[in-house]
């Protein structure tokens, strides 16, 4: 059964207080006598789920009139398969209207003030909770079409507002779509609907194309580091061979270089050996030259100082002796003056005393002139006296020094040769022989000196060779000997030298050297580009660090990527098809409300009624009576017709709402009322053909008919004292029922019961 | 008689995001498993180990890791007493100055050199073991055998490389350095120790019979089912080689072949048939499985793969579900296409996509989106 199905009532509800168990698995026959609670029961199923609108006149009365006559609290708890096959527990407290829903293993559905008429979200709540459990949500749609209430069939209508009420019915539907667009959501921030509004983040798949595309970038990136080692890599190891072959060069340079400059040293310590040698040939002839002159000097001097030899400083005491024989001559000369003036003083002191005289007698005389004579004389012979005295003394001191420069002429002529033979006149001579002495001396004093230097040159030459005290010839023998071996030396480095230096460099020292330099240069060059492309490398490398990993990454996220594309393209598409099939069924909607209400009076108006249509809209359906089509309110209609053609509606009209996926319970309070045994029995058919898909409820005061019908199954008797009558095998046995069960439509022998068995 | 443990493509430290959340138990069973080879080399009585790359799966490997393969080539070593060979793969190669490779332990012999040089040679026994591989870098090299010369010592002359073959089952490109069966073949080496292919290929496989990859130690892909460790090699101076595959303790992936689910009812009823499935396939096998399956035929309910996935997931710890069944293609989907309700519309309108889709791909999306639709509306 593809119908929610009430399984049983616990209820204070009117004279209601016990508990029906409702299932069967035909319809539910609620049987009693009048007043025995029947519609009381039903409706007592109905506002539980529904409640009662109190501000409603007619509900507030009947709020009033279902309370619970015993008293006590005015509830009523029903139990109910869902559609999940689920058991609900579902109760009502009606004077709060708390209302809570749960299912068997304590999940609580809902719980709180579900009042019909009222507004808010948890009376919306609670309209989704019954929406999804029976399809419709207000009593108000039932009664219109699943609970067909006693005398409120001839109130049934047929119109397009069916078609409305069926949109509501295809919750599912909008579930489903609410479903997909959901997972749509947990896939892209896309709309489902093609024009809808972007999620404003991003879901897997921007997320996974986010990451793919940075997992990308990052791969690019490690490839470029990648590509970009190649020309590094080559030209490292063109750099590493450069290297290689500078380094060959300087291996060869070095030792040439190297062997160079031991050759020039080799060539310096020959050369400088050769130059001692020199020197020491030269000391050794300078030696000999000054030993010859000094024997030269020495023969000289011996010649020259036969007579004696002049003292060294005969020329000073040449010139001291021209000297004192000039003083003495002029002495002599001062002497000879000083004889001739003593002589003329004597005259003059005459002529004064003479004067004096004169004059002192003119002066006795009183004659001035006298006394200017005697002064006059006496002036003179003063004069006289004073020259005579000076003169004297002169003298006395020019003999003195004549005597002491004779005595120095003795003096200086000590010590010189023949010295009482020198006179003025001789002393030329004796000083050209003296000079002669002398260069003679000077010759031997220089070669003299000169033989001791070169013999301090020998000493330093023998100190220096390390061989202090070594004569001059074996010193002259050593640097011989050290001159050959230093031109041997010389000739084994030049054997030793390489016979080809690289190009055409040439065998010095300059040129080895300077290309030793470039190739250093070159080589610190290459290395230090080695270097700096290691490092290029190593940044490069790391660059490239988890280049395999990228790879696997990115082929792994393309593979997701494409996977959740696909999975969010599906359920776009999913989206769009269940709109457009939802669309095209909804189309057909009004189509299949006439089918389904003209197969429903096909089975129920038989044989007089038949032929429902709707060709010129719903509120103008039509019907065929005995062949002629008449309106739905046609006079032409008997009330017992008009009864089943309603009653036909409503069911058709309740398929209709089951195929929309509003199954709601079928319940029919009397519909046997004003029918015939024989319509009676096409509805009882038709009844248990429609409670094979949802659950149908249907009560009757007529229980003889119902023996007629053959009924036995799913009865829930009343009795006046409120017996309730559990539909169970057990129980219609107790009641002495029969247990066939009805035939099914759809069904081997359905049919053909339904068709044949009441013809 | 020379025994050798050839390894490969361990991939310490992968992501492994095929794994899902089961990635780091995976990780930690591939850790244990590595773990286990210097056990495993003492008991087979092993005289040399080679590892042809990729034995961590990033250049900079986690402290860890890198420890850990320290560790264990350390203790395969045995203090010298058994060579330990090893080349970097593309996954971790030695470019980067701080990579792991420059400061392995004096006993492990890491070829860092892109062109094959002088071999590595190890005294076993009254023999000699002659070692020759290349560093994984194909810019600097990018002929894998370019520069190979055996050189006229005694021995065996084994080849270390890691590099993809064109021919290898389901090669599909690849990156890097690449050779062909041919081309290893006709070198004159007594072994080929291949890495980067992640299956096992045994020498019976590869003309000549010098040849094999050990294949991954542990699927590292979620699609690498079958048996995954080490291979261990026989040397017998002038005779082909003998391996066999030893396979490692980590969890196996395992195909059971297509699982026909036409006549399950539900998701768990398609779970339970491939459990029953694994349970024939993995008799043999002494440790834990994960399966991979794919499931064919044509059910009457839109299964849904993620749930039946997780249903296995619950019961194996993994498991992969392709969910290639044909719904479409099901007596109900063409019978729901019969009825006048909205499922039936949804059927009818979502076959007639199917049979008009242009390619394979819109018809996969049309197929996809009708069971979503159905299951949405839950009518099947």
């Amino acid at each position: 059964m593809s119908s929610p199905t009430i399984l049983g009532i616990d209820l204070r509800f009117g004279r209601h207080a016990d508990s029906f168990e409702l299932e069967a698995e035909g319809p539910v026959v609620i049987s009693g006598p009048n007043g025995s609670g029947k519609t009381t029961l039903v409706d007592a199923i109905l506002r539980t789920i529904y409640g009662f609108r109190r501000r409603r006149t007619g509900d507030a009365a009947l709020f009033e009139a279902r309370r619970p006559w015993s008293g006590g609290s005015y509830s009523a708890s029903i139990r109910v398969r869902d559609l999940a096959g689920d058991v609900l527990s579902w109760s009502r407290d009606f004077d709060t209207d708390e209302v809570c829903v749960r299912t068997a293993d304590g999940t609580l559905l809902f719980e709180g003030v579900a009042n019909p008429g009222g507004a808010g979200p948890t009376v919306e709540r609670y309209r989704d909770v019954v929406r999804s459990v029976f399809g419709l949500d207000d009593l108000d749609d039932c009664d219109r079409t699943t609970t067909i209430r006693q005398g409120a069939l001839l109130d049934t209508t047929f119109d397009g507002d069916l078609l409305t009420l069926a949109e509501g019915g295809h919750a599912r539907v909008q579930a489903a779509l609410d479903a997909i667009e959901a997972a749509h959501k947990e896939l892209s921030r896309q709309p489902v609907v093609e024009g809808g509004r972007r999620l404003n983040r991003d879901r897997q798949l921007e997320q996974t194309r986010s990451a793919l595309t940075e997992a990308r970038m990052r791969l690019e990136e490690a490839q470029r580091a990648d590509r970009a080692r190649g020309p590094i890599v080559i030209r490292l190891s063109e750099l590493e061979q450069e290297e290689g072959r500078l380094e060959g060069e300087l291996a060869d340079l070095e030792p040439a270089l190297r062997r160079l400059f031991e050759r020039a040293t080799a060539a310096a310590v020959h050369e400088a050996a050769s130059e001692r040698l020199d020197r020491l040939v030269q000391l050794r002839a300078d030696l000999e030259s000054a030993r010859r002159a000094t024997e030269s000097a020495e023969r000289e001097l011996t010649r020259r100082a036969v007579r004696g030899e002049y003292p060294d400083d005969f020329r000073g005491t040449a010139a001291d002796l021209r000297s004192a024989w000039k003083r003495r001559a002029d002495l002599d000369r001062q002497l000879a003056t000083t004889r001739a003036g003593a002589a003329w003083g004597v005259w003059v002191g005459g002529a004064g005393a003479a004067v004096l005289a004169t004059g002192t007698i003119l002066a006795t005389r009183g004659s001035i002139v006298g006394w200017i004579v005697g002064l006059l004389g006496a002036t003179l012979g003063i004069t006289a006296l004073v020259r005579e005295v000076v003169v004297r003394r002169e003298r006395a001191a020019a003999l003195a020094e004549r005597a002491e420069i004779d005595a120095s002429v003795v003096a200086l002529l000590d010590g010189v040769p023949d010295s009482g033979t020198v006179t003025p006149a001789t002393l030329p001579d004796r000083l050209d022989v003296f000079e002669q002495q002398d260069e003679a001396r000077r010759r031997l004093a220089a070669s003299g000196s000169q033989v001791g230097v070169i013999a301090e040159r020998i000493r330093d030459a023998a100190d220096a060779a390390g061989t202090p005290g070594r004569s001059i010839v074996h010193l002259e023998s050593d640097a011989r000997q050290r001159l050959i071996e230093t031109e041997a030396a010389l000739t084994r480095i030049d054997r030793a030298l390489p016979e080809s230096l690289p190009g055409d460099l040439a065998c010095e020292t300059e040129s080895v050297e300077s290309a030793i330099e470039a190739a250093r240069v070159r080589l610190q060059e290459v290395r230090g580009e080695r270097e700096r492309l290691a490092l290029e490398l190593a940044g490069s490398a790391r660059a490239m660090v988890g280049i395999a990993g990228l790879e696997d990454e990115c082929e792994l996220l393309e593979r997701r990527v494409e996977e959740l594309r696909r999975s969010a393209e599906a359920h776009r598409a999913a989206h769009r098809l269940v709109r457009e099939a939802y669309a095209e069924f909804r189309e057909q909607d009004e189509a299949r409300l006439v089918e389904a209400v003209a197969k429903r009076v096909r089975l129920l108006g038989r044989p007089v009624l038949a032929g429902f249509r709707a060709d010129e809209g719903l509120s103008a359906a039509t019907v065929k009576l005995e062949g002629r089509r008449v309106a739905l309110d046609s006079p032409e209609l008997s009330f017992g017709q008009r009864h089943l053609l309603k009653l036909a509606i409503r069911l058709g009209t309740a398929d209709f709402l089951g195929v929309a996926g509003l199954a709601t319970p079928l319940v029919v309070d009397e519909p046997f009322a004003h029918l015939d045994d024989r319509n009676s029995a096409q509805v009882w058919q038709l009844l248990v053909r429609i409670a094979a898909e949802r659950q149908v409820i249907v009560t009757t005061q007529d229980s003889p008919l119902l023996r007629r019908l053959g009924v036995s199954t799913g009865i829930v008797e009343l009795a006046d004292e409120q017996h309730e009558r559990r539909a169970t095998p057990e129980t219609r046995n107790v009641l002495g029922l029969s247990t066939a069960e009805p035939a099914v439509a759809g069904q081997p022998g359905g049919d053909r019961a339904l068709d044949g068995g009441m013809e | 008689m020379i025994r050798i443990l050839h390894v490969s493509d361990v991939h310490l430290g992968a992501p492994l995001s095929g794994f899902g959340q089961h990635a780091a138990d995976r990780r930690r069973s591939i850790r244990s498993a590595f773990r286990q080879l210097p056990e495993l080399a003492d008991r087979l009585e092993i005289h040399a180990v080679v590892v042809a790359g990729d034995l961590f799966d990033n250049q900079l490997p986690d402290r860890a890791d890198a420890d850990l393969a320290r560790e264990v080539l350390r203790s395969l070593a045995d203090g010298g007493r058994r060579g330990v060979f090893v080349i970097p793969g593309n996954h971790d190669r030695c470019s980067t100055p701080d990579s792991p490779w420059h400061t392995m332990p004096d006993e492990i012999e890491v070829i860092l050199e892109p062109r094959f040089g002088a071999p590595r040679s190890l005294e076993v026994g009254d023999t000699w073991l002659h070692v020759y591989g290349v560093a994984y870098d194909p810019v600097a090299e990018p002929d894998p055998l370019a520069g190979y010369v055996r050189t006229s010592a005694e021995g065996s002359h084994v080849v270390l490389l890691h590099a993809g073959m064109s021919d290898n089952p389901g090669w599909h490109g690849g990156h890097g350095l690449r050779t062909t069966s041919q081309a290893v073949a006709a070198i004159d080496a007594d072994y080929v120790a291949l890495g980067d292919y992640h299956a096992c290929r045994l020498p019976t496989e590869f003309a000549g019979g010098r040849a094999c990859y050990a294949g991954s130690f542990a699927a590292v892909r979620a699609t690498e089912t079958g048996p995954h460790g080490v291979v261990v090699v026989e040397l017998e101076a002038g005779g082909v080689p003998a391996a066999r595959l030893v396979p490692s303790s980590t969890p196996m992936l395992i195909d059971p072949g297509d699982v026909d689910v036409s006549d399950v009812g539900s998701d768990l009823e398609a779970a339970e048939r491939v459990g029953a499935r694994i349970a024939e396939e993995s008799t043999a096998v002494d440790h834990a499985v994960h399966p991979v399956v794919r499931l064919v035929g044509e059910p009457g309910i839109p299964l849904d793969g993620d749930r039946i996935g997780d249903a296995l997931t619950e019961r194996y710890g993994f498991a992969v579900v392709a969910d290639d069944t044909r719904f479409i293609s099901s007596a109900r989907v063409h019978a729901l296409s019969g009825q006048r309700t909205v499922a039936g519309h949804v059927a009818r309108i979502g076959l007639a996509r199917t049979d008009d889709s242009a390619d394979g791909e819109q018809r996969a999306v049309a197929e996809h989106a009708l069971r979503i639709s159905l299951r949405a509306l839950e009518e099947v």
